[in-house]
C-alpha cells in the first residue's frame, strides 16, 4: 500500500514566506492544498478541504492567525494546527497552545529547522493515526 | 531637604522602571517554546494515566 498523501493549508499574508513554505512542503513530498493570505480566506479554506496539517500565521488581516485557531478547533477539536510566526511572546505562545495549536514554529529559525519541525509535524500525524 | 527630595525622585525612577520592565513582553526561543510543549505533553500523559 503506497504511503497516504499529507495535505497541508498554508495561512500567511506574506508572499516570499508563502513561496519559501510551500518549497519545503512539496519537497518534502506533501500537497499544499490551499493557501491563505488572511484569516477569513484561512477559514473557509480550512473547512473546504479540512487538511491533514495547517501551518498558520498569527499577524493576518480580517482575522488574526489565534482568531482563526479559535474557531478550527471549535469546529474540529482533532484539528492540527501548528503556528508559523515572528512572535514570540510567551502570552501569545502560550495562548496558542491553549487553544489547541499542535505545534509553534518560529518563522527566525532556519530553512531547516522549519523543515525539521515540520517532518515531525507529519509523523506526529502519523503516529497518531496508527494508535489505537 | 535636597537629600530628601532626590531620594522621592529615585523612588519614583524605579517605579517606573519597573512599570517598563512589567510591560515589555518576555520572548522565547524555539528551545524554550519546545521545552513548554513537553511540559505540556508529559502533563498530559500524567493526567491521562491516572
Amino acid at each position: 500500500m503506497g504511503k497516504r498523501e499529507i495535505r497541508v493549508l498554508l495561512a500567511d499574508d506574506e508572499v516570499h514566506i508563502r513561496y519559501l513554505i510551500r518549497s519545503i512542503i512539496r519537497s518534502e513530498g506533501y500537497v499544499v492544498v490551499g493557501e491563505a493570505n488572511n484569516g477569513e480566506d484561512a477559514l473557509a479554506l480550512y473547512r473546504e478541504h479540512r487538511p491533514d496539517l495547517t501551518l498558520m500565521d498569527i499577524n493576518l488581516p480580517l482575522k488574526t492567525g489565534d482568531e482563526v485557531l479559535v474557531e478550527i478547533m471549535r469546529e474540529d477539536p482533532d484539528a492540527k494546527v501548528v503556528m508559523l510566526t515572528m512572535v514570540a511572546d510567551t502570552e501569545t505562545v502560550q495562548r496558542c497552545l491553549d487553544l489547541g495549536a499542535t505545534n509553534y514554529i518560529l518563522k527566525s529559525n532556519s530553512v531547516e529547522t522549519i523543515r525539521q519541525m515540520l517532518r515531525e509535524a507529519v509523523n506526529s500525524l502519523s503516529l497518531e493515526e496508527t494508535q489505537p | 531637604m535636597n537629600a530628601k527630595f532626590d531620594y522621592l525622585k529615585m523612588k519614583q525612577e524605579i517605579v517606573e522602571d519597573e512599570k517598563i520592565f512589567k510591560a515589555k513582553p518576555i520572548l522565547l526561543t524555539q528551545r524554550e517554546i519546545q521545552a513548554i510543549l513537553v511540559e505540556r505533553k508529559s502533563k498530559d500523559d500524567r493526567r491521562r494515566t491516572s
